[in-house]
């Protein structure tokens, strides 16, 4: 525990291992250095006292050889004493070419033999550490070897230099410890307290200041962070208001929107059901969520008003089928409430990444009005229907009294008349002696106006007839038809001039028999009005009318009429000219235009007096196939 | 007019005075009013052809050559006339020419469904009328030989 309070104190905050880490790099160099500074001034020191002991030994040897060759003791026993200034000096010995001390600074080994001297009469560091360096020179006189000289060195003094080297090394090394220690708590407490100030941010914005940002001046990291820190925030505060604002608006659109909407979860539990959705069921928002079913006297009803099992409630529906459900036309039958509530309802299924159904939307639409006011649509129409049937009752017999009108019309209409000029003509042959030229023309009057009386009695039924009787309609080539017209008229145009002009034309759908009489109409008509040109010219055609009609038009170069006319050019019975001038009894263009009618097209025409005619029907699309 | 009935050729069954007349004098006009009996509606015809009410005990087998019926009648139709005669046995085989005041009639069709062997549209021309009814009447009565071998002709007239 106290090991890791301790390591927490060194290690725990980035000041504290920037103190540790300044301090211990500071250690270690330091450490290093004053341990190499030391090592050096040793070797140094050791080369000086070789080179000392080496250097005095060299001089002892040449002062003593010439002693040694003597063999004048006391000599060199001076001479070695001599070297005894020398304050590092250990001891400093004369031998003989044998070994044996000649001259000791230690007299005590005066006589005895060192054994320890080299083979060769070279010089040589017998001995090289700090403690002793014992150098053994040679003494020579004319290349003759004599004796040897030994000196031995110690070094107290330069120890004693070098522990104070370490010393002043160690203590260096931990002043050096301290202030680098020292400046990096500085430095560490500069650094951590811009970054303490990111951390109270921190902690000002966890504690619910959203508005709380870093104050760090400066261009150094801790700066940046707190820039990048505040940046960070204001996009969080940003997507936040986002987030508030599309919350906002799906709750105001689950709340507002005129359509109930309950969300189920895959398994059908209930997440969500906004206000109209409570309102339409009749429960409180509280008694919606988590559930499947409501309550055991809440119901949904078939149309028949069946009640609908839980299995086959619109989010079971979805949930089983996978499919969404579209239009299903359900009931509410709610325990508060008498009335069933009606409601379109629409279900759509959402899918998870796996493909499982993770959602169903439910929406309900309120239809009890539009049912009522449907079911009240459908009561009018019955009665409508009803009207109608009446209607068509009363029309029915309207029309069998006009048949009968129109038989009666043919029959004893035509009767008087036939017996007018019957009797006419008995009268005639029995007086025709004794009539004279005037008594002649009254009775042709009187029998031509019965005729004629006659013809429009026919005419009239034959009106009659082009609006009663019923339509056979089939594919009519209009092209074959005006041809089949034509050859008819031969018989009447004979020792004419006709340039007849006849496009191709299209294929219809309409009753063969009327269309014929609207072609024999026209066609008649104008060979009839082309009788006083020398060349009649008819040309018979077709072209594309409004709205994909098609119109037929007859075209001649006959006498022509004032359009101011026009209006009564299709009347019944209607005439442009003197009965002496063209025959007819102006039912002809009547028939036209009723045929015509009643196939749903139009009849009109343009003309100029002296100078033509031109009629035109037209015939809706539908009754018209392109003309092969 | 009523002559002998045993020697009746024609039988014109027509309510109109007028219509009778006429036609008794177009076939006057080409010869051919031979034992003529003129009869005022449909049940009188009957009664003649079958020898029944006012008719009864005359010579059922003695048929008319040819029977002239108007289709417009009092009391019964000159349809329901010709049903009756085609439907009987004994009738089947006597050559009926329809007298019509119109092309337009609708009967005229029920008319050949039901045997019909001519028919005349009466014109308002008496000229025309006339030759009509000459025309026809020259081939029932004087080409036709008789019920049995005559030809089942249907010959359509207009004005």
């Amino acid at each position: 525990m106290t090991f890791q309070a301790l390591s927490r104190f060194l290690f725990g905050t980035l000041r504290g291992r920037l103190i540790v880490g300044v301090a211990a790099v500071h250690a270690v160099m330091m450490t290093l250095f004053i341990a190499d500074l030391t090592d050096r001034q040793r070797a140094m020191l050791l080369d000086r006292q070789v080179e000392e002991a080496t250097a005095l030994s060299q001089s002892l040897a040449t002062s003593a050889a010439g002693w040694i060759a003597a063999d004048d003791i006391s000599g060199l026993q001076e001479l070695v004493e001599v070297q005894h200034r020398y304050p590092e000096m250990l001891f400093a010995i004369l031998v003989d070419k044998q070994g044996r001390v000649l001259a000791d600074t230690n007299k005590s080994r005066l006589g005895s033999y060192l054994l320890d001297l080299p083979g060769e009469a070279h010089q040589t560091v017998v001995s090289g550490t700090s403690a002793l360096v014992d150098v053994a020179t040679p003494a020579m006189i004319g290349g003759q070897h004599v004796g040897w000289a030994r000196v031995g060195i110690g070094q107290k003094a330069a120890s004693e230099r070098l522990a104070d080297i370490t010393r002043n090394g160690v203590v260096y090394a931990l002043a050096a410890i301290l202030v680098g220690s020292v400046v990096a708590w500085l430095m560490g407490r500069g650094i951590t307290r811009r970054l303490y100030a990111v951390q109270e941010t921190i902690d000002a914005v966890r504690g619910g200041n959203r508005l709380a940002r870093s104050d760090v001046a400066g261009t150094d990291e801790a700066a940046v962070m707190a820039r990048e820190f505040n940046a960070m925030l204001d996009a969080l505060a940003e997507r936040e208001a986002e987030l508030r604002s599309s919350e906002e608006r799906y709750r105001s659109l689950i709340g507002k929107v005129q359509a109930a909407i309950v969300l189920h979860d895959g398994q059908g539990h209930i997440l969500i059901g906004n206000p109209l959705a409570q309102a339409l069921l009749g429960l409180s928002e509280d008694q919606l969520l988590g559930r499947v079913l409501i309550d055991a006297k809440w119901h949904f009803l078939r149309e028949d008003g069946s009640i609908l099992p839980v299995a086959e409630y619109p989010a079971s529906k979805v949930l089983s089928t996978r499919q969404p459900l579209r239009g299903y036309v359900a009931g509410i039958s709610r325990p508060d409430r008498d009335e069933v509530v009606w409601v379109l309802v629409n279900g759509e299924p959402e899918y998870d990444d796996g493909g499982a159904i993770a959602r169903v939307i439910v929406s309900f639409v309120d239809i009890t009005e539009r049912r009522r006011a449907e079911e009240e649509i459908r009561e009018l129409n019955q009665d409508l229907g009803r009207r109608v049937a009446e209607r068509t009752v009363q029309l029915e017999s309207a029309n069998k009294e006009l048949e009968a009108f129109a038989y009666s019309v043919s029959h004893d209409l035509r009767a008087p008349l036939r017996h007018i000029d019957g009797f006419l003509g008995l009268l005639e042959e029995k007086m025709a002696p004794t009539l004279d030229e005037e008594s002649r023309h009254y009775m042709t009057t009187i029998s031509d106006a019965a005729r004629r009386m006659g013809t429009l009695i026919d005419d009239l039924l034959s009106f009659s007839r082009m609006g009663r009787s019923e339509m056979a309609k089939t594919q009519i080539d209009l092209g074959t038809l005006v041809h089949e017209v034509i050859r008819e008229c031969e018989a009447e145009t004979q020792g004419r001039v006709i340039d007849w002009r006849i496009a191709e034309l299209p294929v219809v759908t309409g009753d063969r028999a009327m269309l014929r009489v609207v072609l024999v109409n026209l066609i008649s008509n104008a060979l009839k009005f082309t009788q006083p040109r020398p060349r009649a010219e008819i040309e018979i055609g077709c072209q594309p009318g409004r709205e994909g009609e098609t119109t037929v038009f007859v075209r001649d170069n006959g006498v022509g009429f004032d359009m101011k006319y026009i209006d009564k050019l299709f009347g019944v019975f209607q005439r442009l000219h003197g009965v002496d001038e063209f025959k007819g009894t102006g039912i002809g263009l009547a028939n036209v235009r009723r045929v015509i009618s009643r196939h749903g097209g139009r009849t009109w025409a343009e003309g100029k007096v002296a100078a033509g005619a031109t009629f035109y029907f037209s015939l809706p699309p539908r009754s018209v196939k392109e003309a092969s | 007019m009523n002559r002998s009935s045993d020697a009746v050729e024609i039988l014109l069954v027509e309510d109109t005075p007028a219509d009778a007349e006429l036609t008794t004098l177009a076939l006057k006009k080409h010869c051919l009013i031979n034992n003529l009996l003129w009869v005022k509606d449909g049940p009188e015809a009957l009664d003649f052809l079958f020898a029944e009410g006012i008719h009864a005990g005359r010579d059922c087998a003695a048929k008319p050559k040819v029977v002239l019926l108007d289709l417009r009648l009092p009391r019964l139709s000159g349809i329901e006339v010709l049903r009756r005669i085609k439907n009987d046995e004994r009738t089947r085989s006597i050559p009926v020419v329809v007298l019509t005041s119109s092309k337009e009639d609708v009967d005229i069709d029920e008319c050949y469904r039901l045997g019909v062997n001519s028919y005349i549209t009466k014109p308002v021309s008496f000229d025309e009328f006339v030759k009509v009814v000459g025309e026809l009447g020259l081939y029932w009565l004087l080409l036709n030989k008789g019920p049995h071998e005559g030809p089942k002709c249907r010959t359509s007239r207009t004005s």
